[in-house]
C-alpha cells in the first residue's frame, strides 16, 4: 500500500502541471453546476470557482504555512506554474486577439487619468490608515500607502526608502487583501457601478490596478472585458513604483516632517 | 625592345564594364528579366502572389480539402507579442530607474492586435492558425482560477487590522468612482457592448 502510494505520488510530483489541469477543471465543472443550480443564474460560474480556489488557498496556506496557497502542496505544485505570471499574461495578451484597436485609442485619456486617480487615492487611503493605526513616520506611511496599491508597489517602495520589515509585511498584506477583494466583489459590484462595457472596464482597471484582482474579477463578470481592464492594469504597478518612493515620500515627508 | 602596348584608355573600360554590369543584374535579379515585358503593375502583383503562396504554404493539415495553417503559428504569433511586448516594458521600466515591467502586457496586446488584424486582412490566418490564439484566450479563466488558488489568502488576513481596513478602503473608494470617472467624457448614444459576442 506504501508502495502504492509512493509510485503515485512520485507521478503526481513530475506531472504536477497536468495535474493542476484536471483539477482546476473539475473545480470550474462543480462551480458551474453549483451556479446554475443554486444561484439562479445570478452567480457567475467562474465567480464561485474563484471562490472556492481561494478558500482551497487558504486551506493550503493554513497546512503547510507556505506563501503559495494550494500550490505549496506537492502534488499541486503544478498550479503556481499554471498559475503564475507567464501563463498568466500569456493568457490576457491572448483574450485581446480580434479587439479592435479603436476601442482602446477612444478611451485613452480617461484610462490615464482612472491610472493616476487609481494609485494616487489607493496610496493616500492606506497611509490614512496606517496613520489612523499610529504610524508616524514617512517611511512607514508610504509603504503601508504603496501596499494598497498593489502587492509588489509595497514593498518595492518599502524596500527602497527603507521601511522596517514588519511594516513592508503589512503592506504585502494589504495589497493582498485588496487582490483577493477585488476578485470577490467585482462580479458583485458591477452593476453597481455600471462594469458592463469596454469603456468602464478600461477605467477599472486602471482604478484598481492590482493585475491578479482585475484579471479574475473581470473574468467573473463578463469575459469579454479583460482585455480592457488589463490594459490600464497593466501600466499601474510600474506607475505605482515609479510614483511610490519619489513623489509620495517626498510629499509624506513634506507631510509628516522628517520622520 | 620597347612594347608597343596601347595605354587602356577609361572609354575601354567602360566599354568593357557595360556588359558585365548588365549580366551582373541580369543574374541578380533574374525575375526582372523574366518578367521583361509584363507592365510595372502585373510584374509586382504576380511577385506578391508568389511571395504569399510561399508564406502560406506551411501547413500539414486540411479542412474540406483547404490547406490549413499549423496552429502553433497563431500561438507563436501570440508568443513572440507577449516576448516583445515584456521587453519592450522591461526597458521601459529600466528607461525611468525601475525593477519593474511598465505596461508589457499592454504593448503586447496591442501588437498582436495590430498583427493579427494585418495578416488576417492579408489571408495569412488561417482558422486553424486563428485557433492557436483563441485556446489560449478560452484557457484564461482556468488560469484565474489556477492563480487564485495559489494565492498566499493567509498571510492577507493574518496581515492585521491594519492591512485589512487598508485593503477594504482602497477597494471601496476605488470601485465607487469608476462610475463617476465613467461619466466624464462618455460618449453620447449609450454604452453598449461593441462587438457580439463571438
Amino acid at each position: 500500500m506504501n508502495d502504492l502510494l509512493n509510485a503515485s505520488s512520485s507521478v503526481f510530483r513530475e506531472y504536477s502541471i497536468i495535474v493542476a489541469l484536471a483539477s482546476v477543471g473539475g473545480v470550474l465543472w462543480v462551480s458551474y453546476a453549483l451556479a446554475n443550480n443554486i444561484g439562479n443564474g445570478r452567480l457567475h460560474g467562474s465567480a464561485v470557482a474563484i471562490f472556492i480556489a481561494l478558500v482551497f488557498a487558504y486551506i493550503g496556506g493554513l497546512s503547510t504555512g507556505g506563501k503559495k496557497g494550494l500550490a505549496d502542496l506537492e502534488w499541486f505544485a503544478g498550479l503556481a506554474v499554471l498559475g503564475g505570471s507567464a501563463f498568466r499574461d500569456f493568457t490576457i495578451v491572448a483574450t485581446a486577439y480580434g479587439v479592435r484597436l479603436e476601442e482602446f485609442v477612444k478611451t485613452g485619456l480617461s484610462g490615464v487619468v482612472s491610472l493616476l486617480m487609481g494609485v494616487f487615492l489607493s496610496f493616500a487611503v492606506g497611509a490614512a490608515v496606517a496613520w489612523g493605526f499610529g504610524y508616524r513616520d514617512a517611511a512607514s506611511l508610504t509603504t503601508i500607502g504603496a501596499g494598497a496599491a498593489t502587492y509588489i508597489v509595497g514593498p518595492v517602495t518599502g524596500a527602497a526608502v527603507g521601511a522596517s520589515s514588519e511594516v513592508i509585511a503589512i503592506s504585502i498584506a494589504a495589497g493582498l487583501v485588496k487582490a483577493i477583494l477585488v476578485m470577490i466583489l467585482t462580479p458583485l459590484a458591477a452593476p453597481f457601478i455600471g462594469l458592463n462595457n469596454p469603456r468602464t472596464a478600461l477605467i477599472f482597471g486602471g482604478l484598481m490596478g492590482t493585475t491578479s484582482g482585475v484579471a479574475a474579477g473581470l473574468a467573473a463578470t463578463d469575459e469579454r472585458l479583460v482585455p480592457y481592464g488589463a490594459m490600464t492594469a497593466t501600466f499601474y504597478t510600474g506607475l505605482g513604483c515609479l510614483l511610490g518612493p519619489s513623489a509620495f515620500f517626498l510629499a509624506m515627508r513634506f507631510l509628516v516632517g522628517q520622520g | 625592345m620597347v612594347s608597343k602596348t596601347t595605354p587602356i584608355r577609361k572609354t575601354e573600360i567602360a566599354l568593357f564594364c557595360i556588359p558585365w554590369k548588365t549580366s551582373c543584374q541580369r543574374w541578380w535579379s533574374k525575375k526582372s528579366v523574366f518578367y521583361r515585358g509584363i507592365g510595372h503593375k502585373e510584374k509586382r502583383a504576380t511577385l506578391r502572389k508568389q511571395k504569399r503562396s510561399f508564406l502560406s504554404m506551411g501547413g500539414a493539415s486540411e479542412i474540406a480539402g483547404k490547406p490549413q495553417k499549423m496552429t502553433i503559428y497563431g500561438t507563436s504569433l501570440l508568443a513572440f507579442c507577449v516576448v516583445c511586448g515584456l521587453l519592450l516594458g522591461r526597458f521601459l521600466g529600466m528607461a525611468v530607474g525601475l525593477e519593474a515591467n511598465v505596461g508589457g502586457v499592454g504593448i503586447a496586446m496591442i501588437m498582436l492586435i495590430v498583427l493579427g488584424a494585418k495578416l488576417q486582412a492579408k489571408g495569412l490566418m488561417g482558422s486553424n492558425a486563428s485557433g492557436g490564439v483563441i485556446f489560449w484566450s478560452s484557457i484564461y479563466i482556468p488560469v484565474v482560477v489556477a492563480m487564485a488558488a495559489s494565492q498566499n489568502v493567509v498571510s492577507a488576513i493574518r496581515g492585521g487590522p491594519a492591512a485589512i481596513l487598508a485593503g477594504v478602503l482602497s477597494v471601496g473608494v476605488c470601485m465607487a468612482l469608476v462610475p463617476v470617472l465613467a461619466k466624464i467624457g462618455a460618449p453620447k448614444g449609450g454604452s453598449a457592448f461593441p462587438d457580439k459576442k463571438p
